[in-house]
């Protein structure tokens, strides 16, 4: 009988196969002469092209030959491959991988880390359709603006904020939702004291992939709703966040919640970027953590001052009493 | 059987129909003499799928095993010696993979500058999402000895040497991931001894 697990991996390396598109021997060619070209100078690059292009002849292998470890750390590099960074900047890239934590405490979907730049971008590849958090940490001086891009080009924007480097670097978590399988784009930008020297590590983590709203928190957003005229309902199977662009003026945020447990709710006014997007992780306005079983204050309401081109947002967290049982509603007005 | 030239010299390329029909003896019967071309062609694929299914990201693949074969060609007069090229080729791959480099890389966005030549693909069938999820659980080291055990299909034995532990290390990997796996694909564990 064929292992079934085996079967499985066998099927995903065919179809994974149909999709390599290997850039090609010359492609290999060009790139190590152009390195050898960098090292050697121009006066000296055709000639290292030629000792190159002698070396992809076929040489006839010493019988017997063994090959060695090939620890690419510990092999001499006959040229520059990359450029390193300092050794502070690499404590901080180290000090960035930690603060992912631990993956079999927190599995994550994909992380990496690495030198804030001015216009790092990363294509995150194979990310099934569904709602992600991301957390972004940036160890150093400096902020960094980053915004998440859907498929490989475009400009639909999926979530945006910014970070604040530190030397106890403290996250920012925007979530994200992958409309369908495929590409998201990563662009990251860092500030002139950030560049160069601050380093970030980022994670994209599920976010509770199956949950689906059940009756309860169906129910009770409903019942939260019918406390403000005009709300609209938002169930709990999982932790959002609702925003809503805003032009300049006065604005009043109400909000509410019905069922068992508690929602942390927090209203933040949203900054705009360089580049023009709108954050998701502006100035909070308020924090409060809300009782929905309470009859008491049954609304809030927050009144804003926003410049213009501005949003708001509203995120509310359950614990684990309210979670897919509570509901909570909100409405945003002039004031 | 497909003949071509290649500087002047006739070669037989029976490896590369037989890649082409994805049987085992594709990724270790490279014929003689050796070019780096035809271990290009032979390996190329395999390496990548074998990282992107440990990665998770296809893009980080390609790159890491293009950079494996430029070392390689760089030094081509050695490692066309060695008893296993390609042996020398994936462990220069899976060490990029999980170095220093493929972070700088990354985050110097010195090959993202190159002007990208991926070209549009079918994308993963239900099967490939499913499986690469049910990867992506898993422990890092547990993932890597599933992909080289049998996709690349090393031994327990060169596993264990390669990660420097144990083989009863390697198996117990092994069989905690094949657990998961079977769990998470709803596949019925038909236990074999790794």
């Amino acid at each position: 009988m064929t292992d079934p697990i085996v079967r499985l991996l066998e099927q995903a390396r065919a179809d994974a196969l149909r999709d390599v598109r290997p850039p090609g021997p010359d492609e290999v060619r060009r790139t190590v002469r152009r390195r050898r070209g960098i090292v050697a100078g121009i006066g000296t690059a055709v000639a290292v092209a030629g000792i190159a292009a002698a070396g992809a002849l076929a040489v006839p292998p010493s019988p017997g030959a063994v090959a060695p470890g090939a620890d690419s750390s510990a092999m001499p590099s006959q040229f520059p491959v990359m450029p390193e960074p300092d050794p502070a900047t690499l404590q901080r890239m180290a000090v960035a991988s930690a603060a992912l934590g631990d993956w079999n405490t927190t599995p994550w979907v994909m992380a990496t880390d690495g030198v804030v730049s001015a216009d790092y971008q990363n294509f995150v590849n194979d990310i099934p359709a569904g709602t992600y958090d991301l957390h972004l940490y940036c160890v150093g001086e400096g902020k960094a603006d980053v915004v998440v891009k859907a498929d490989r080009a475009g400009d639909d924007k999926l979530a945006a904020g910014s970070v604040t480097c530190a030397a106890d670097p403290k996250p920012a978590r925007l979530t994200v939702r992958q409309p369908v399988h495929g590409y998201l784009r990563m662009y990251l930008s860092g500030d002139e004291k950030a560049s160069g020297t601050s380093a970030f590590s980022f994670k994209f983590v599920r976010a509770d992939p199956t949950a689906t709203a059940g009756p309860d928190t169906t129910a009770n957003a409903g019942g939260a709703a019918a406390l403000l005229a005009g709300a609209t309902p938002v169930t709990t199977e999982r932790d959002k966040t609702v925003e809503k662009p805003l032009g300049a003026g006065n604005h009043l945020v109400s909000f509410a919640c019905k069922g068992p447990g508690t929602l942390a709710f927090t209203v933040r006014s949203a900054g705009v970027l360089r580049d023009g997007t709108v954050a998701t992780t502006g100035r909070t306005e308020l924090a409060v953590d809300k009782a929905c079983s309470s009859a008491e204050n049954a609304t809030v309401e927050v009144p804003i001052t926003l410049p213009a081109d501005s949003a708001i947002t509203i995120t509310a967290a359950a614990d684990d009493a309210a979670r897919d049982k509570a509901g909570w509603a909100y409405t945003i007005r002039p004031a | 059987m497909q003949r071509f030239a290649v500087s002047g010299r006739v070669i037989l390329v029976v490896i590369q129909e037989a890649y082409a029909r994805g049987t085992p003896e594709a990724r270790t019967a490279m014929t003689d003499p050796l070019s780096f071309d035809d271990l290009y062609a032979a390996h190329y694929a395999d390496l990548t799928v074998q990282l992107h299914l440990y990665f998770g990201d296809r893009q980080e693949a390609h790159d890491v095993v293009q950079e494996a074969f430029c070392r390689a060609y760089a030094r081509w007069r050695t490692v066309s010696g060695y008893e296993d090229p390609v042996g020398w080729v994936r462990r220069v791959a899976w060490n990029l993979a999980l170095s220093r480099w493929r972070r700088t890389r990354s985050a110097l966005s010195f090959l993202r500058r190159q002007p990208r030549t991926e070209s549009h693909v079918a994308g993963p069938g239900p099967d490939r999402v499913a499986v690469m999820a049910a990867l992506a659980e898993l422990p890092a080291q547990q993932r890597r000895a599933v992909v080289l055990r049998y996709l690349a299909d090393l031994t327990v034995p060169q596993i264990a040497d390669r990660e420097g532990v144990a083989e009863g290390t390697v198996k117990s990997w092994l069989h905690r991931a094949r657990t998961t796996l079977a769990d998470r694909l709803g596949a019925d564990e038909n236990e074999e001894t790794p």
